[in-house]
């Protein structure tokens, strides 16, 4: 998969797993690894990002004796899904587009 | 590889990155290895899912390249209070210009006077040797005070010598300074 493409997907669905609640960033990557392939190390500068853009805040809170990040959706995050899906009927009509070119060259 | 290891490794090859950012993403590893060891993982496992660190800080860099995650440091105007500058340097010189002339001559005045030591104090040991013949005992108590002087003189050298290599060294760095100042200057222009 493009690693543009992929990016962006992660991205969505990062503030997907946010927008069930707050979250931490073992459990995303448990979470979104379900649908999509993501590594600690990708986790990291997607969560800035998008930290970076408004679209999630993160506060700390004790557990265990210890300090855990959890990142919670802000409206701009929840926008940003709003977006991605009413931009997926597009997507879907270029993968048409492409499918017939492909038949057709067939 | 242990939690720890890992994580100076890390810090290590992230060197170079804003310490602010270093620290939160070692946090982040820190948090990641706790949660997985708190799932029942051993920590060497837990580490070593996370990859190879050289990987890991590559990823990091690249990522930096890219321009997407740390937003690139303001440049500076490099002759920002260029004139400022120039003008506390030529204010100030009214106190360093004299002061730095000084310690050149109490420099000179050292050598002076170890050169009067040494010379003068080999001269008057070998006048000695006549005073020796007619009275054993003046000649030695002079040739061991000249001997003296003799010595007095060369610790003097050496003293002057490491003072002048350290002013000699104060006055490359101040230079270069100076240097510096001026490359700026022509750049502006």
């Amino acid at each position: 998969m493009d690693i543009q493409l992929k990016k962006g997907l992660i991205e969505v669905c990062v503030l997907s797993a946010l927008s069930r609640g707050d979250s931490y960033g073992y459990k995303i990557i448990g979470e979104v690894s379900n649908c999509i392939d993501i590594s600690e190390s990708t986790l990291y500068p997607i969560l800035k990002r998008l930290e970076g853009n408004g679209c999630l805040t993160y506060y700390s809170q004790e557990h265990n004796g210890r300090l855990r990040k959890y990142y919670s959706i802000t409206l701009d995050g929840k926008s940003k899904i709003s977006d991605f899906l009413n931009e997926w009927e597009e997507v879907e009509a270029v993968y048409q587009f492409v499918l017939e070119g492909e038949k057709q060259d067939e | 590889m242990n939690k720890h290891s890992f994580l100076k490794r890390l810090a290590d090859q992230l060197s170079g990155l804003p310490r602010e950012e270093i620290d939160r993403l070692t946090e982040y590893y820190t948090e990641l290895i706790d949660d997985k060891v708190e799932s029942g993982m051993p920590e060497a496992q837990a580490v070593s899912q996370l990859g190879p660190v050289d990987e890991i800080a590559r990823g990091i860099w690249a990522e930096l390249d890219s321009g997407h995650t740390v937003p690139a440091p303001p440049v500076q105007d490099p002759h920002a209070g260029f004139g400022a500058r120039l003008t506390v340097a030529i204010c100030s010189s009214l106190i360093w210009f004299p002061l730095y002339v000084s310690v050149w001559v109490v420099v000179v005045a050292l050598y002076a006077s170890a050169l009067g030591c040494v010379v003068g104090g080999a001269a008057y040991a070998v006048l000695s040797v006549f005073v020796l013949v007619q009275s054993a005992a003046v000649g030695i108590f002079q040739i061991g005070a000249c001997l003296i002087c003799v010595a007095i003189g060369l610790l003097l050298f050496v003293g002057s010598n490491y003072l002048a290599m350290y002013l000699i060294r104060c006055t490359k760095f101040f230079l270069h300074g100076i240097r510096y100042s001026f490359r700026r200057q022509e750049v502006q222009e």
